[in-house]
């Protein structure tokens, strides 16, 4: 039961993704063979489905502005800050830290990640590596995104007897910027909503407000 | 060294929960990847 608790937040994600990633994949499906119907071809099975690049595309692109979306918020409150948001540093921390604050090398405690301990490549990459990672993802998701799209656009050129277009006309074209703008645009209104809200709103007990009492001013627990 | 706080024991839920996540990630973007190119 302890392990139940203190992974909870994980396990509920877990079950979350798994349930609307499944959800995705059955009506998909229904959608793929409603439109194959209308185009007098027959219906193709969950395993080609989910498979094909007309299901990829979908993925990788919700994937890809996720991932932007925390890949720029990691990046951007190193250096800016939003006074009154618990999502900010406060006014006048902006920037990497001391290496007393990051606790690291000399001011490493005997617990920190051995990592963290010795100055060099090693440091570098532990101190940038959950950027990095977010970066990684988001990229590779965003060519996922481009590959299933030419694949699928060319499929459709296929069948109304057009002639098939190439990776970089795809990627430079608008169906691709359609795709990914419209999920971009989303991950930041939702980032700003986030940050702006919670500089006036609460909700008590959850880690991603302040307390119900603290000043609207005060930017995060750390300012206190 | 600076002075230490109790120690945060680092359990196997934690190592799941890290890993959990890697292995669907990188799954996903293999398959996400390597489908299209086998023109699927």
């Amino acid at each position: 039961m302890r392990a139940l608790k203190d992974n909870a937040l994980t396990l509920l994600f877990l079950g979350l993704f798994a349930g609307t990633v499944i959800g995705q994949a059955f009506v998909g499906l229904a959608y793929e063979n409603q439109q194959l119907s209308e185009h007098g071809f027959p219906p193709t099975t969950m395993g080609d489905f989910v498979t094909s690049s007309s299901f990829l595309v979908d993925l990788a692109e919700n994937w890809q502005s996720e991932f932007l979306q925390f890949f720029v918020f990691i990046l951007a409150t190193i250096w800016l800050v939003q006074r009154g948001s618990p999502e900010s540093k406060k006014p006048g921390d902006e920037g990497v830290g001391t290496d007393e604050e990051q606790m690291i090398v000399e001011f490493a405690r005997r617990d920190s990640p051995a990592w963290a301990k010795v100055r060099g490549i090693r440091l570098w990459l532990f101190s940038n590596s959950l950027l990095i990672v977010m970066g990684l993802v988001f990229l590779m998701s965003w060519f996922a995104q481009s590959l299933a799209g030419v694949t699928v656009a060319n499929e459709e050129a296929a069948q109304h007897g057009e002639i098939a277009m190439t990776w970089a006309q795809y990627v430079t074209g608008p169906e691709f910027w359609n795709r990914t703008l419209q999920n971009w645009q989303s991950e930041f209104l939702a980032v700003g909503c986030m940050v702006g809200f919670s500089i006036y709103l609460r909700q008590r007990g959850s880690a991603e407000s302040k307390p119900v009492g603290t000043p609207s001013g005060t930017s995060a627990l750390e300012s206190e | 060294m600076t002075e230490q706080d109790p120690p945060i024991e680092s359990t196997s839920g934690m190592r799941f929960a890290f890993w959990s996540w890697a292995v669907i990630v990188v799954g996903g973007l293999a398959a996400m990847i390597a489908l299209p190119l086998a023109g699927r």
